[in-house]
């Protein structure tokens, strides 16, 4: 997906990364100094604590390398990623031209569709 | 007649008791959400798919406190439910759940699309007969639960129109697992006194409440990077939308961080609305930008 990390709010998002990856930190630290004297005898107790504590920060990991590799598109519905990437030409919502651009709306059967990727006859389930 | 009307009345509200209408509204509004993020305006397919996930949902909840009314009986927080009590017959349970599951799912092939209908099939096969029966053996059921959770936004971004595998939809629904995980701690810690006499296995069972507490502050830093996420993209919120979103997402993780580290007992009522508001508020901020920059 293209972002736009310089777009004025690109640097919240990159404190928030920091502070994510602080907290997750400082959590994981206080947990191994607590329940290294508390739970001496259970350290699997000890071991699920961590692994609850770092999940969310793998999950994030692995969806941005995902992201990384798979470069997918960002998957707005036809028409609005036509206006997002600024076809604007007699295009704007409520415009005949608009309305063709937009095949994924089946106005006549009073359905949204699938016939982004086909022939409207073709996208009913 | 008006004894009758009057059963009928007390019928209907132990009905909507069993249906978690008020959880199933947040449902039906996390589908909405997922509609209008996609499709990046309000258009006549994002009420059919509201109305539809929000019966669906309701269908999902009778089914689930027809399949729990045993479990249900022995929590305090639980006991009092109409098929507990023996106030609704078992038999009128299940018989408004698959009234309710036909009619989510028909409203959803019928009005939306056959995409939308498999995901709404996937959502409540892998609630109830995954998550539902996974809860009771192992405290891992909370992640299914959470993958449960995540389905309908994108019920409601595969309705508007959405592709299936895109990374709008993968941050879309990131955003909802991050927010189930900390909203079943809290109810978790809420009721730990209840929890203690239950089946199913919980966290509590291996970890004292400190470590419990410990464990939200990633969770919740991850929820609001998530939803600040939303910001930095070209084709959603900017502007003032964003500014909310930041703000939200900064007010959470300060009232978070400030209750569980200064406070033993911090006050789980609150921080429980704190999360409903959370993504209420930042729902209707993310959308409303979303809208704006279309138009």
């Amino acid at each position: 997906m293209a972002v736009g990390l310089g777009n004025g709010f690109g640097w919240v998002l990159a404190l928030f990364l920091v502070l994510f990856a602080g907290v997750t930190g400082a959590v994981t630290v206080r947990a191994w100094r607590q329940g290294a004297h508390a739970q001496a005898g259970d350290s699997g107790g000890l071991l699920l604590e961590i692994v609850w504590v770092n999940m969310p920060l793998v999950i994030v990991i692995a969806l941005v390398c995902c992201w990384l590799f798979f470069q997918p598109e960002p998957g707005f519905a036809a028409g609005a990623e036509r206006r997002s990437a600024g076809d604007h030409v007699g295009g704007f919502p409520g415009s005949g031209a608009d309305s063709a651009a937009n095949q994924s709306v089946d106005h006549s059967a009073g359905r949204h569709g699938t016939s982004t990727y086909g022939p409207k006859s073709s996208s009913r389930p | 007649m008006k004894q009758l009307l009057t059963a009928m009345v007390a019928r209907l509200g132990l009905s909507i008791e069993i249906a978690k209408v008020p959880l199933c509204l947040l449902v039906g509004l996390s589908a909405l959400f997922g509609n209008i993020f996609a499709a990046g305006r309000i258009e006549p397919h994002a009420s059919y798919t509201f109305v539809s996930v929000l019966v669906l949902a309701c269908g999902g909840a009778s089914l689930n406190s027809w399949q729990e009314r045993v479990d249900d009986s022995l929590m305090a927080r639980t006991r009092k439910r109409p098929l507990v009590q023996g106030t609704l017959s078992t038999t009128h349970g299940l018989l408004q759940s698959a009234l309710l599951l036909t009619a989510g799912l028909g409203g959803l092939l019928f009005l939306t699309n056959s995409r939308a209908f498999f995901a709404g099939v996937l959502g409540i096969a892998s609630y109830n007969l995954v998550y539902t029966r996974l809860k009771t053996v192992s405290l891992w059921a909370i992640f299914p639960g959470a993958l449960c959770g995540a389905i309908p936004p994108c019920i409601g971004w595969l309705a508007a129109g959405g592709k299936a595998f895109s990374s709008g939809l993968m941050l879309v629904m990131a955003l909802l697992f991050f927010w189930q995980i900390p909203h079943f701690l809290l109810i978790l810690l809420r009721y730990r006194h209840d929890y203690a006499g239950a089946v199913a296995p919980t966290l509590l069972n291996r970890l004292s409440e400190r470590s419990v507490q410990r464990i939200f502050l990633p969770w919740v830093t991850a929820l609001a990077t998530t939803m600040i996420t939303f910001t930095i993209l070209p084709t959603a919120t900017g502007g003032a939308a964003g500014m909310i979103i930041i703000a939200n997402a900064a007010i959470l993780v300060t009232v978070f961080g400030r209750q569980l580290a200064k406070r033993p007992h911090p006050d789980y009522k609150v921080l429980f609305h704190l999360m409903n508001i959370t993504l209420l508020l930042f729902m209707l901020a993310a959308a409303a930008g979303r809208v704006a920059v279309e138009v």
